[in-house]
């Protein structure tokens, strides 16, 4: 994903964006490219009937994917807003866009360096990831960097450990799973592009099924950071149904990027210390 | 009809639903749902019958070359201790901290509190995943492709596609030709056993059985605290027991 992004992006700089300013609309060889992209990672099923999921709205269980083209930077916000930057977090941003796309060699977030990556960057990759529930939890595993993010549910206390996934507490508002995460070990690259969060973060999930034809899960992202934003916003993704996708890939990443050299290996850089 | 048999039919229908339950269920095999952790700490696997390991020449000299390495303080041969990669299987199976049994109709899932590593064991026919392409579980991983069923309340999994890049156990090497079957049941309500059999022609002159046995712990210990090996690894801490 990251290589074509970076080619549609640094293509689109070219074309005379800047960074911080957000790169020029994508032309229509990107858009056919990343739509390409969209449908190797999303292949018709093999089956030509699909065992389907449980009838109980609140019975998340099964293996999901994004059917949505992934965003590189997110921008705006679900009702077409600019994402309320401050100052400092468009300065961080502007640092990442530059190493990205004019030094082309970008810093190294969690992911690169096979950490889990927080749930915005996570449920932004087209990538299977599935839900189990047991009686008192809610976990989903991502085939990405073997992530596990676990909603405890209805719990009355706070983890004191700081977790690169946050501290999750979940709860029922009627069939919608509310997810209230804080408690982030470090600080976060909302999306591939680095939009940039705080360690501080309170985000706030809203997860529900839907069916608009097909099986979907919705999950309403709202994120509450005054380090970085000026104001809470919120962004809403959809999630296909795709229980033959079950079976992942495994993702050893670990061996790669232990080695002395290994960031360097991969192309990375690791960002400047005074980053948030 | 009259009362009396009105209510005989019903019991006898009741019956039959409850027996029709009572063989799916069958099917599926016992319930190993729970949360596990290794009885006794192990770092090596133990032949079953007692007997020493069944090496050939090439197996015991790998053994023997990684033995003499750990004795001077050398882990270059195992990418787990020097950098965190995934033991695989069945080394995964000797991790001390718990794992997850998440059993479910059609997938089995493992999922250890070790570095957050899960196994998935897909039970009956598994759906094609498009994904992963024709020949997918020949593709040599650590943890490989299980495919699992049971044989009345044992749940029986054959692991192929194995990298030889990894190792059985602290010191066992493999090679990619092994095959793993697991004969994996309750042993009483609180014990899981696997009995693992161990078949590998480059390394092993026969197929060689070991057995593991673990506790049940407490439900609520799952979800796991969240570890990062890499962050072990970096305070100097050894990513699995020596």
């Amino acid at each position: 994903m990251l290589a074509l992004g970076q080619m549609s992006w640094a293509q689109a700089l070219q074309d005379g964006s800047s960074p911080g300013q957000g790169p020029a609309p994508l032309g229509a060889e990107q858009q056919r490219q990343m739509a390409a992209f969209l449908k190797e990672k999303l292949p018709p099923p093999e089956e030509s009937s699909l065992p389907p999921p449980s009838s109980n709205p609140r019975d998340l269980e099964g293996t999901w994917i994004a059917d949505q083209l992934s965003l590189l930077r997110l921008e705006r916000d679900m009702y077409g807003e600019r994402l309320p930057l401050k100052p400092n977090a468009q300065r961080i941003l502007d640092r990442r866009l530059k190493a990205n796309y004019l030094d082309k060699v970008p810093y190294a977030n969690a992911g690169a360096v096979c950490r889990p990556g927080g749930q915005t960057w996570q449920l932004g990759l087209i990538y299977p990831f599935q839900i189990f529930q047991t009686k008192d939890a809610i976990v989903f595993l991502f085939s990405e960097l073997h992530t596990i993010w676990s909603v405890r549910m209805n719990a009355s206390q706070r983890h004191t450990a700081a977790q690169y996934m946050g501290d999750s507490i979940g709860h029922w508002d009627g069939n919608t799973l509310v997810v209230d995460t804080t408690n982030y070990r470090q600080p976060l690259w909302i999306d591939a592009d680095g939009t940039p969060a705080s360690a501080h973060t309170h985000a706030t999930f809203r997860i529900r099924r839907i069916n608009y034809g097909q099986p979907k899960l919705e999950i309403l992202t709202t994120i509450d950071d005054p380090e970085m934003f000026s104001a809470p916003w919120s962004i809403v993704r959809t999630y296909v149904w795709r229980p033959d996708f079950a079976v992942f890939q495994e993702y050893n990443c670990e061996s790669q990027v232990s080695s002395p050299n290994g960031l360097i290996r991969y192309g990375y850089q690791p960002e400047p210390s005074e980053a948030p | 009809m009259p009362k009396a048999q009105r209510w005989r039919t019903c019991t006898a229908m009741l019956t039959a639903a409850l027996m029709g339950m009572a063989g799916s269920a069958q099917a599926q095999g016992a319930s190993i749902e729970g949360v596990w952790k290794l009885s006794a700490p192990q770092t090596l696997l133990k032949p079953l019958d007692g007997e020493s390991i069944p090496f050939t020449e090439s197996g015991r000299l790998a053994y023997q070359s990684h033995k003499d390495a750990v004795a001077k303080g050398d882990y270059s041969f195992d990418s787990t201790m020097t950098s965190c990669a995934s033991p695989g299987q069945p080394r995964l199976m000797l991790t001390p901290e718990p794992f997850a049994i998440l059993q479910r109709r059609s997938m089995i899932t493992l999922v250890y509190q070790w570095n957050r590593l899960f196994r998935q064991i897909s039970v009956g026919k598994p759906l094609k995943n498009p994904l992963l392409g024709p020949d997918y579980e020949l593709f040599s991983t650590n943890q490989g492709y299980a495919e699992g069923h049971w044989e009345g309340d044992t749940l029986v999994v054959r692991t192929i596609g194995l990298s030889d890049k990894k190792l059985l156990d602290n010191l066992l090497p493999n090679s990619d030709r092994l095959t793993l079957t697991e004969h994996i049941r309750l042993r009483d309500r609180n014990t899981l056993e696997d009995r693992i059999t161990i078949a590998d022609p480059e390394m092993f002159s026969r197929a060689w059985d070991t057995v593991l046995t673990y506790e049940r712990q407490p439900d609520h210990l799952f979800p796991f605290p969240e570890d990062v090996c890499l962050d072990r690894l970096e305070v100097k801490q050894p990513p699995l027991p020596r």
